[in-house]
């Protein structure tokens, strides 16, 4: 055990933090498309052309083939210099191109991965169906393998950027006789193909990112199978430990510095009840040590979790814990947020961000396994517990 | 940079375990609820000659001083143990005493600590007090297992005083674990030492936070167990995902627990600016998931766990006698409150 950094790490994260300071995008990332999806890709290709894009990616692909430890080191840069979000870049760079790095063949990770890097190829994910939410393995989209094409008919729901997306991660059903976990392919799906219909939801924080898609008689190329056909759920479950495992280290991060920026809100702001700043309520200060502790709790979670992957060479199940963690806590945030400044509070320049805040932070608890599954999967996997299912 | 034990942690923690399970087996705790008596393996040398055979007291210690000179990583591993097997006595007095004296050079009282002859309790001023403590104690304390030391370590603020338990005056003790005595005592007396330096209060706040991961460890361990075997209406209740869930969060909270003061000891070893941040908030979240895992272990067992032959209530016990020790969870926030930004 040791938090001791190497003298390459310290001058790697000196280099980054001036880097970023320098080259982060200064403006407002635009609100509606697809306007926010030139600026995410727009700021992709910049990291990528600096040498930025894909700290731990191997070289051969574009990235720098540094350890995990640093990658960590570049988010807590970049939430340090505030710079954007992933965005429409998320699921390439966070599980899509992570999958295909450790399934794919050769041909698709050098077909695939650089483009990912550079934001040439945006990505989104195929997995829930209307009716196979939690339950993922009962999903029914259909394909059948016709000639050297599979023909994929059926619907998928909840696919974020799917509107603006270039491929996707689809799970298919390919064997529906056998158990419901065998007959399962991961596949890359073009989504310009003829059949594809996306219709955008509107979700409650008043985005639309998430989208349905239809497939009627997609043809896809049998050599965009990744992994093996039919053996799509394990693929699948390497996706997912991505999904849970490291793609939330950014946002960890992230929510360190929100909370800083709510301690200094509230240095700034009247009290809820009485005299006085927000911050000198017992009841709101009380609140913001908690966050404090256990936001550091968290970020202590981050450096166990690239210890592990430096042992392991991969995320564990204990992914699910920090997702979980995690999910409460950015809610509580924001919650602690709306309860000391306000719900429709008016700052200088806007209405306060908190309200707006609490509603897009439900989707904390519900996306890459809702907190109910990250529980089972705590109970099942680390604790041993039976299943009920 | 590493979070993870190295093997020689590995076997230390190992080590200690295995004799901590075999020096204070369960039934001995349970047979503990005798007001006034001395628990049997603090009656006698055998289990604290044991300890420091193991060197649990000379880990802190620096190797001129006759320790191991290890870090407060190792220390928190060792307590964490301590907490699990629910530990008797003034272990962590007896090991902030010995570093205490090491850092005065007082090498006869380092000597006797670290070889477990002589055993130090750890006190606190009582709340709304302000008790003198320097070359002279006087004041109300509360002191933690008392009952077999010869020293206690005063400690307030950024300074450290030992004094002999010899000339105070026992005002009360609460025995709401009766396997940890908690005296109020009035002390007037010359200190043998005095040590300034808040790193002491730091490296016994961390101990605790150690002693807290390892009890809701402990309680996480007896539920995934017993809601596997527990059997209602028809299956282990560990299968319903009310009772899942519950243990889900238990193992949450008890890897949070564990893994924030990890980072603190390692920030302590640093020598970091943000070391009592660290501390403050990894006795937080500790003492919480001590406390609620204490809770839910109680909640799984049903009526079991509301009877006093049952295990669960052993560990609830434990965190209310230490809830306040190194501050109450309230004082340990203010800390946290009053660090720099965190970004």
């Amino acid at each position: 055990m040791d938090l001791k950094f190497s003298p390459e790490d310290i001058a790697f994260q000196e280099e980054v933090r001036t880097w970023l300071e320098e080259n982060r995008p200064k403006e407002e990332r635009p609100s509606g498309w697809p306007g926010a999806r030139d600026f995410d890709v727009a700021w992709q290709r910049t990291q990528f052309e600096a040498g930025w894009a894909g700290i731990s990616w191997p070289a051969e692909w574009g990235g720098r083939d540094l350890s995990m430890l640093q990658q960590l080191l570049w988010y807590e840069a970049y939430a340090r210099a505030r710079a954007p979000k992933l965005g429409v870049n998320f699921v390439g760079m966070s599980h899509a191109g992570p999958t295909l790095m450790a399934r794919g063949t050769h041909e698709q990770q050098s077909a695939h991965i650089p483009k990912i890097l550079r934001g040439d190829e945006i990505w989104c994910q195929g997995f829930s169906e209307p009716g196979s939410g939690s339950d993922l393995a009962s999903l029914r989209t259909r394909a059948e393998i016709d000639g050297d094409h599979l023909v994929v008919n059926g619907q998928k729901i909840w696919t974020s950027y799917a509107n603006v997306a270039d491929r996707q991660e689809l799970l298919v059903r390919t064997d529906p006789a056998a158990p419901k976990h065998q007959g399962i392919t991961w596949v890359i799906c073009d989504m310009s193909l003829p059949g594809i219909e996306i219709r955008p939801i509107r979700n409650i924080a008043g985005e639309e990112e998430f989208c349905e898609v239809f497939y009627t008689d997609v043809r896809i190329p049998l050599a965009n199978i990744v992994g093996d056909l039919n053996s799509g759920w394990s693929v699948a479950m390497s996706t997912l430990s991505f999904e849970r495992g490291t793609a939330f280290m950014a946002d960890i991060v992230e929510l360190a510095n929100l909370v800083e920026e709510l301690v200094d809100q509230t240095k700034h702001a009247p009290a809820p009840f009485g005299k006085g700043r927000a911050y000198d309520d017992d009841a709101i200060r009380v609140q913001l040590a908690e966050l404090r502790a256990e936001v550091a709790a968290l970020r202590a979670l981050n450096y166990a979790t690239v210890s592990r992957i430096a042992r392991n060479g991969q995320p564990g199940v204990e992914g699910s814990i920090v997702r979980y963690y995690f999910s409460q806590l950015l809610q509580r945030t924001h919650a602690v947020g709306v309860e000391a400044l306000g719900a429709t509070s008016i700052s200088s320049e806007r209405f306060s961000p908190w309200a707006h805040g609490q509603l897009n932070a439900f989707r904390a608890s519900i996306a890459a396994g809702t907190k109910d599954i990250q529980r089972n999967i705590i109970g099942e996997r680390m604790l041993g517990l039976p299943k009920d299912r | 940079m590493d979070m993870l034990f190295t093997r020689e942690q590995e076997d230390m923690v190992a080590a200690l375990s295995r004799y901590l399970a075999s020096a204070l087996p369960r039934e001995i705790l349970h047979t503990a609820d005798r007001p006034g008596e001395t628990i049997d393996p603090l009656a006698t040398d055998e289990y604290w000659a044991g300890l420091a055979e193991m060197g649990v007291f000379a880990l802190g210690v620096a190797e001129h001083d006759g320790g191991a000179g290890l870090g407060a990583a190792d220390q928190v591993a060792a307590f964490r143990e301590v907490g699990r097997h629910l530990g008797l006595g003034p272990l962590v007095g007896t090991v902030l005493a010995a570093q205490a004296a090491a850092a005065v050079s007082n090498a006869a009282i380092c000597e006797a600590l670290v070889e477990g002859s002589v055993r130090a309790a750890v006190a606190f001023p009582q709340p709304g007090t302000e008790p003198e403590v320097g070359t002279r104690v006087d004041g109300t304390f509360r002191i933690y297992d008392l009952e077999t030391a010869r020293h206690i370590l005063v400690l307030a603020a950024d300074r450290a005083a030992l004094v002999p338990v010899d000339g105070i005056e026992i005002v009360a003790v609460n025995a709401i674990d009766p396997t940890t005595p908690v005296t109020i005592a009035e002390i007037d007396v010359a200190a043998s030492l005095v040590v300034d330096d808040p790193k002491l209060t730091r490296l016994g706040t961390l101990l605790q936070a150690g002693i807290f991961c390892g009890m809701a460890e402990a309680s996480l361990a007896d539920s995934a167990h017993y809601v596997k075997v527990r059997e209602q209406f028809g299956k282990p209740i560990g299968a319903f995902q009310a009772v899942k869930h519950r243990c889900a969060e238990m193992a949450v909270r008890a890897e949070v627990a564990f893994f924030q003061t990890v980072y603190a000891a390692l920030v302590e070893d640093e020598g970091r600016a943000d070391a009592e941040f660290h501390a403050a908030a990894a006795l937080v979240v500790a003492r919480d998931a001590a406390r609620l895992n204490a809770a839910d272990d109680i909640q799984n067992h049903g009526g079991m766990g509301f009877t006093a032959e049952a295990d669960p209530h052993l560990y609830a016990r434990r965190h209310l006698a230490h809830a306040d020790a190194f501050g109450t969870r309230r004082a340990n926030l203010e800390a946290v409150a009053a660090a720099e930004s965190r970004v």
